[in-house]
């Protein structure tokens, strides 16, 4: 007996394959849209389609304003990505491999920018940059890169711990025992066999900042990224057409992002699990 | 062999460990001398594997010194100690292929680049890997694994190779003919083989010594065969092959033979010196015979009747649990040959042994061995430096 | 190695959570600018006056949707009983073993019953409501705010159900790869997929056009768009493609032997189905739930973009007092810190099951 067959009826069966296509072409459908209208020859975003074009690539492109929007959100989201996966990597090791106390705590804390609203990490980090009086701490892209790293941390750690968690203490060992060092053993034993996960990591800092928007619009000075750009935009229908083409780029580029992620993450896990 | 070579070997001189407040290793002494294959044995738990990651350093000694070679070592860290471990499960850097694993040891060495290649070229021929250099390790047999575990390690040519249960993971077969190796790469490299397992039939098999060992203390440690003959305990006589312990009172005792009547002609009987008092006595079951022989009415031999409880068929031969007048069971081994007696389940049986074949247990022990061959005869416990 | 993390976190986490503390007693920390100094409170020694304004008004229970006051209770009350409810409804099982489920089961549908909510055209249809006086806005966005997100969190939990269902029971070989493409979206741009909702549900957008179209419809249904309707389809939307995995884990891991077990027992697939699938199933549905509901809670950015002045929620409350008309930091301060503590007491009460519900990550 097949397993389906204990769990389904072959009419519920077809039933459920309907509802999963009808699900697929609903959850993809606004992107689709999206993109659409990304050659809508119209000012407004509204059916029917008028006609086709690409005028709205071109004006974006001869935009100085979201050129520099763009810009900046790769700079900050590259930052991110790696300052977010070098402090999770450093965390995770001595969480992993050292007895400190109140490694309890610790962990804990890491794990809280995933539970406070980011509305309210938002406000928070407001007060202290416009409050503060901090050297450096100004309301501008660095606050807004600060924020970013807090709000990626957890993700990062949760997402290098287990994999240095899972390295057998033995392969370690071993390699203490060939006579390598402390840092010889991190550098040809661990860090080989984690790439993966710190690629994915990176990754996931990555679309964390570049996707942010909340902290963005209480953070930002007169530079913007463009999420911030793209939400002070978008609440004004009128102005949301000229937006659009950049988005639809932007959301490709994420699905490929996110896929790839997906995909370094779980080739990490073959990479270990060849080791046993 | 360097045999009482005063520079040669490990000595573990009255070393204790606690793991908190768990004394896993009890103040032991012992060498182990160069070039010989050493094993140390016993139950889990015992203190065996802990003892072995002390001499490799990964673990530190809570009180006593360990000295490999004459040189104090007790709080050298494992990369600067010139012992290699094989580890359990292997620990094999799955990232690296065959080639680079095993040459990882030397690199770290910086041991010159012209040199790198020739010796773990040798180290791939000494385990027969020879074609799978460029594999890695998730694409080998668990008996390929084993061997890249022995190259990665002999190729940094060791004062010791230190092996951690290392056929564990691997079928009864496969295991039965890596012994066999690993013996031959030991006798072939001169190397000392410092070998922790729970298996006493591969420990036999291999080992020159054995230190039997539980719960944190040294039980015994003498040849394979001085362990299965002459047992100092009655743990280790029960933990090296199937034991039979009786309890023998001694009524009489006659050129150096202990006897207990038991009436109706039947007694039991040891080689011992002790006079009185009760002895443990231990009798291999394929050392007892089953009938009346020829030889029934020599002194010293033992006679004593029992009913069989039970016949269990084990191929080349079958084995009897036969329950005695005193209340005690034993074990008895008959080749599937000898046929002469009725061996079914309730049926009387006789049992003999001669007195020589009968071995007491701790004080009161025959003073002089019969066929005990080795350099194990001496009393099992070296005195530290 | 651990100091970075330590120090970045304790500097820009604990230190500006501290400055909100500070600021939510009525305390201005540091210097102000004139302007804001001016406009920014009244206090600056430590005073409980604006929580106390915050939690003190009067609450109501309206039942069916009766426009009059039903019901009208100290806020203390209400207070004591919702702990009461939530209390039995995650310690149910401890307090009796026989009844505990029944227990934890109607003490849930009591608690949920004041927000669950049917959006419908205009209006909402609620069991019973839970509403405040007009003068105290705050609480009666918090209490709308629950309501919404709890809403969107059923109804993405009853979407979600049947596709991971699908994928653990129907689907073989290639059901990792069609969760990879149920999930991607969900990491996409949340701002652009909230946003591209306004070209559906929009006065020309693809929905009133093609009602139009069949004639079905002569004008345009206005209440699609900006509307609380709105910012609970579209949460739905949002988070449903992401709690598929935890429901999804949760099917997944039930042994097939047991569903064999009990139809070798004489049981129906439906009655193994309800008897069986569902109540294993449960713990990995209520994590699905909470995955949802508690981000939702303080969500700001789709009320912002699809929710119009109906639809607004309690994030978009504190967000005026920072940096929208309002500009009273101190109240919004307020404001922030009670989220903070509710969402934060929410993930300890319910953390085995949001534990049980990550495993699979």
């Amino acid at each position: 007996m097949s397993r389906g067959d204990v769990a389904i009826s072959r009419p519920a069966r077809l039933v459920l394959r309907v509802y999963f296509v009808v699900f697929l072409l609903v959850l993809y459908l606004p992107t689709a849209l999206l993109v659409l209208f990304s050659f809508n020859d119209s000012n407004t975003l509204s059916f029917p389609i008028v006609g086709l074009t690409t005028h709205w690539y071109s004006d974006a492109v001869n935009n100085p304003d979201i050129v520099d929007s763009v810009r900046n959100s790769f700079q900050i989201a590259v930052g991110v990505g790696i300052v977010a996966t070098v402090i999770g990597l450093l965390a995770s090791y001595a969480l992993a491999r050292s007895n400190i106390r109140m490694k309890g705590a610790i962990s804990a804390l890491l794990l809280v920018p995933l539970v406070v609203p980011t509305i309210a990490l938002a406000i928070a980090l407001l007060i202290l940059v416009k409050k503060a009086n901090l050297p450096l701490l100004h309301p501008g892209l660095l606050a807004l890169g600060i924020g970013h790293v807090v709000l990626a941390l957890p993700y990062t750690v949760l997402l290098i711990l287990p994999r240095i968690s899972n390295i057998d203490r033995r392969l370690e060992e071993a390699a203490h025992d060939l006579g390598a060092s402390g840092a010889q053993t991190f550098r040809r034993i661990i860090l080989p066999l984690i790439v993966p996960s710190l690629m994915a990591a990176f990754l996931i800092a990555f679309i964390t900042s570049i996707d942010e928007v909340v902290l963005a619009s209480f953070l930002l000075g007169a530079e913007q990224t463009y999420p911030a750009y793209l939400f002070a935009g978008l609440r004004h229908p009128d102005t949301a057409a000229a937006l659009i083409p950049v988005a639809s780029a932007m959301i490709l580029l994420s699905f490929l992002t996110a896929f790839g992620a997906e995909v370094l993450r779980r080739r990490g896990e073959r990479r270990l699990g060849a080791a046993a | 062999m360097g045999t009482d070579a005063p520079v040669g070997g490990i000595v573990i001189d009255a070393v204790t460990k606690m793991f908190d407040e768990f004394k896993a290793v009890d103040d032991i002494s012992f060498e182990i001398r160069d070039g010989e294959f050493f094993t140390m044995l016993g139950p889990s738990g015992c203190g065996k594997t802990t003892t072995l990651r002390m001499i490799a350093g990964f673990e530190e000694p809570t009180a006593g010194r360990i000295l490999l070679r004459g040189q104090d070592v007790t709080y050298v860290p494992p990369a600067k100690r010139n012992v290699n471990m094989v580890f359990q499960a292997y620990a094999l850097f799955p990232h690296m292929t065959v080639w680079d694993n095993i040459a990882f040891g030397l690199q770290i060495k910086k041991v010159p680049r012209g040199e790198v290649g020739p010796r773990v070229e040798e180290a791939i021929r000494t385990v027969r890997l020879g074609g799978f250099e460029k594999r890695k390790p998730g694409q080998l047999s668990g008996g390929q694994q084993q061997r890249v575990a022995l190259a990665r390690a002999l190729v940094n040519r060791p004062a010791a190779l230190l092996l951690d249960e290392p056929l564990g993971a691997l079928d009864l077969k496969l295991r039965k003919e890596l012994q066999l190796e690993l013996k031959h790469l030991q006798t072939e490299t001169r190397t000392t083989f410092v070998y922790v397992t729970h298996d006493q039939e591969e420990a036999l098999t291999m080992s020159d010594r054995i230190a039997v060992m539980k719960d944190g203390l040294v039980e015994q440690i003498a040849t394979p065969r001085e362990l299965y003959e002459r047992p100092a305990t009655s743990f280790v006589a029960g933990f090296i092959g199937v034991s039979n312990i009786i309890h023998l009172r001694v009524d009489r005792h006659e050129a150096g033979v202990a006897v207990m009547e038991l009436g109706d002609g039947e007694r039991i009987t040891a080689a011992t010196t002790a006079t009185s008092g009760t002895l443990e006595v231990t009798v291999r079951p394929e050392k007892i015979r089953l009938g009346a022989g020829a030889d029934a009415g020599r002194t010293g031999m033992t006679a004593v009747s029992g009913v069989v409880n039970d016949v269990i068929y084990l191929g080349s031969m079958t084995q009897l649990m036969v329950e005695l007048r005193t209340g005690e069971e034993l074990v008895v081994h008959r080749l599937n040959d000898e046929s002469e007696v009725d061996v079914s389940v309730g049926a009387r049986v006789v049992l003999q042994w001669p007195a020589e074949n009968a071995y007491v247990i701790g004080p009161g022990r025959a003073p002089v061995g019969a066929g005990v061959g080795g350099n194990g005869g001496e009393s099992a416990i070296t005195e530290g430096a | 190695m651990l100091t970075p993390a330590v120090a970045g976190l304790a500097l820009f986490l604990l230190f500006p959570l501290y400055y909100v503390f500070l600021y939510s007693v009525g305390m201005r920390y540091l210097e102000q600018t004139p302007k804001l100094a001016e406009l920014d409170g009244h206090f600056t020694s430590f005073t409980l006056t604006l929580w106390h304004d915050f939690l003190s008004p009067d609450v109501y229970v309206e039942i069916l949707g009766g426009s009059s006051p039903a019901l009208t209770v100290p806020s203390w009350v209400v207070g004591i009983t919702l702990v009461a409810l939530i209390a039995l409804t995650l310690l149910g099982t401890r307090i009796s073993a026989v009844y505990g489920g029944r227990i934890s089961l109607v003490s849930a549908l009591v608690l949920v019953s004041p927000f669950a909510t049917i959006p419908w055209g205009d209006g909402l249809l609620r069991l019973a409501e839970l509403t405040t006086s007009q003068d105290s806005i705050y609480l009666r966005l918090f209490f709308k705010s629950i309501s919404m997100a709890m809403t969107s969190s059923i109804f993405a939990v009853v979407f979600a159900f049947p596709v991971a269902y699908y994928m653990a029971f129907v689907l073989k070989k290639t059901k990792y790869t069609w969760i990879l493409i149920v999930i991607t979206p969900f990491l996409t741009s949340y701002l652009l997929r909230v946003f591209a909702w306004t070209i559906i549900l929009g006065d020309q957008g693809l929905v009133n056009s093609a009602l139009q179209k069949i004639g079905l419809i002569d004008q345009p249904l206005t209440w699609l768009l900006y509307t609380q309707f709105t910012v609970i389809v579209v949460l739905t939307y949002a988070w449903v493609p992401f709690i598929c995995l935890p429901i999804f884990i949760a099917l997944e891991n039930i042994d097939r032997r047991l569903l064999e077990a009990a139809t070798d027992l004489g049981a129906s697939r439906f009655r193994a189905f309800v008897k069986i699938t569902l109540p294993l199933a449960a713990p990995g549905m209520v994590a699905a739930f909470l995955f949802v509901f508690i981000p939702s809670i303080g969500e700001y950015v789709t009320p912002s973009l699809v929710g119009g002045t109906k639809g607004y929620m309690f994030g978009n409350g504190i967000q005026t007092q920072f940096t929208g008309g309002a500009l009273d930091w101190q109240t919004g301060s307020v404001l922030a810190l009670f989220l903070i503590v509710v969402v934060l007491m929410l993930t300890g009460a319910t953390s085995r099951f949001l534990r049980a519900g990550g495993g699979g990550r």
